[in-house]
């Protein structure tokens, strides 16, 4: 019982581990896109 | 990286609207396929597959180990082919620079996560959180190697100097990680391994558990591929702001800012006309 | 003039720098030694001290490698001789082996007389049938690591934080030689009753390994320096 809390731990903390520095990272590259793309008039970017 | 920039602090707002930032139709769409891929992941790593034969409830942190690993080996492939790009291309461009910047550096961070993710893998499984053993160990040294990359990248001097640096020294890796590799392999086949539980994490799947880290190798796929979009779009415009140096970037503020007040009152926008039209109603 | 000779003379230059500034034999060797010294406080035991002493051996070069890196082209970024180099048209191939030359040259001293410490502090004993194997180890790791230290060493010269940026990229990359270094000398010197022929194996590792940097080395140099 006890080592299977202790496995669950793990497992649901691998996931969080994941997805936390994934949306973290996800997160910073859109706020940086943001803050970046004030400064740069729309018509000058490729992509739009 | 800059969030002190003053400039970036500054409110979003500019004479004609508030500005696009990375994001496009393509990439928004990019981004809820990838959320809907990240739904299904969870939904079958932790609920739908099974628990496996050796490895128990293990195998579930597998659905993201392997899909984690398998970016980071792609972003830094792409890192490779871009550098070579950069040097050997008959078209000097900057644009391929960038992809291999931005490329090591989701790759840097996806290593990360699957060292972190590994060892909690391997402590349930191996009863240790840290086993020597070939594959861990060049992936710990890859994970350095690439900081040392992306630390070669903030060197400073022009963009086109920046471009040559790290394309040699994203070459050089490509000579470097398969030496590793091989020594690390040479050093451990005279040690006897000490496990716990006698996996390497090759193990038989089938069904739902094949199923649930198809799932997984999708979903990261999309968000790479998602960060990569982003990432190359900021690193252009930083670029482009660096170029155009930090005076012009000043006068540009100060005009932008005179803009601002002076399109404010003659001709307002959307939002504020609304309440205008209502009032001359009302009257 | 030919690739070889200009290398010979900026080698030449080099080892002159070094010999009238006594910088390597009154810092840098003094500093390897206290490496050796402060290992043992830390191992403690003289069991463990022996098992591991071709291992420290390398450490300690791996450490002095990088303060000597440092030494080198801070010797040509000071009055900027690298780029007055640059500027006459010397075949950038040429400048690093020569530098690379030196550098080996300096280490392979420094080695010899780390070797010589493991003797005195860590019980080592260099068999006769050794001695072949021990230095064929000794030239062949130092190929390879003058290679590595030279090639970061002009990447990083000249920029603010190289001080930190060298040893991020160096120590990763010589992990193999430091393996394979490793391994060749705990058979030469019998450490932990190793044999001789377990030890030439290592040797085609670090063979590979030298003649790899060197030739990258030697192609990359000149894009890494270009200013």
């Amino acid at each position: 019982m006890i080592a299977f809390f202790d496995d669950a731990g793990f497992i649901l903390g691998s996931y969080a581990l994941t997805f936390g520095v994934v949306g973290l990272l996800s997160w910073r590259y859109v706020r940086r896109g943001t803050q970046l793309g004030q400064r740069v008039p729309d018509d000058e970017k490729p992509w739009r | 990286m800059t969030t002190t920039d003053p400039a970036a602090a500054a409110p979003p707002v500019s004479p004609e609207g508030p500005r696009h930032g990375t994001g496009t139709r393509a990439t928004r769409m990019l981004g809820i396929a990838t959320i809907i891929a990240m739904g299904w992941l969870v939904a079958f790593g932790l609920g739908f597959s099974p628990a496996d034969r050796d490895q128990e409830e293990a195998v579930r942190i597998l659905y993201v180990h392997v899909p984690t690993i398998w970016v980071a080996y792609l972003a830094f492939s792409i890192t490779a082919i871009a550098s070579a790009v950069v040097l050997f291309g008959k078209k000097k461009s900057l644009d391929w620079d960038r992809l291999a910047g931005a490329s090591a550096e989701i790759g840097v961070a996806f290593v990360a996560v699957t060292l972190a993710v590994g060892a909690m893998w391997g402590r349930i499984t191996w009863g240790v959180f840290w086993q020597w053993d070939a594959r861990l160990t060049t992936t710990a040294l890859l994970f350095v190697t690439y900081i040392g990359y992306l630390a070669v990248r903030r060197l400073g001097g022009s963009h086109e100097q920046r471009a040559k640096r790290s394309a040699v020294l994203g070459m050089i890796a490509v000579i470097e990680i398969p030496l590793v590799h091989w020594s690390v392999r040479l050093w451990r086949s005279l040690h006897q391994e000490a496990t716990v539980l006698d996996t390497d994490g090759d193990i038989d799947m089938d069904g739902l558990m094949l199923f649930s880290l198809f799932v997984g190798v999708i979903a990261f796929s999309l968000l790479y591929v998602w960060l990569l979009l982003h990432r190359t779009r900021s690193m252009w415009m930083q670029d482009l702001l660096d170029d155009r140096g930090l005076d012009e970037a000043l006068a540009a503020r100060r005009a932008e800012g005179a803009g601002l007040v002076d399109s404010a009152r003659p001709e307002p926008t959307e939002p504020v006309s609304q309440p205008a039209h209502q009032n001359g109603g009302g009257s | 003039m030919s690739t070889m000779r200009i290398a010979r003379l900026v080698a030449g230059k080099d080892l002159r720098i070094e010999r009238r500034s006594r910088i390597a034999t009154n810092q840098v060797l003094p500093f390897a030694a206290v490496t050796m010294v402060i290992f043992a406080f830390a191992l403690d035991s003289d069991a463990v001290l022996q098992r591991v002493a071709p291992g420290l051996v390398w450490l300690a070069t791996l450490f002095s490698l990088l303060v000597l890196v440092q030494r080198a082209f801070a010797v040509e970024a000071e009055d900027g001789a690298l780029d007055a180099l640059r500027v006459a048209g010397v075949d950038p191939r040429a400048i690093y082996l020569g530098k690379a030359m030196a550098l080996g040259v300096q280490l392979i001293v420094l080695e010899i007389v780390l070797v010589l410490a493991a003797v005195v502090l860590y019980a080592q004993s260099v068999p006769p049938e050794g001695v072949a194997l021990l230095a064929a180890t000794l030239i062949s790791a130092t190929c390879g690591l003058a290679a590595v230290g030279t090639l970061y060493g002009g990447l990083a010269a000249g920029h603010t934080g190289r001080e930190t940026l060298l040893p991020l990229l160096t120590l990763p990359a010589v992990a193999p030689v430091l393996i394979g270094a490793t391994r060749a000398a705990e058979a030469a010197l019998g450490t932990a009753g190793a044999v001789v022929s377990d030890g030439w194996p290592w040797l085609g590792l670090l063979a590979v390994f030298a003649v790899a940097f060197g030739v990258g080395g030697a192609l990359a140099f000149g894009p890494l320096i270009d200013e």
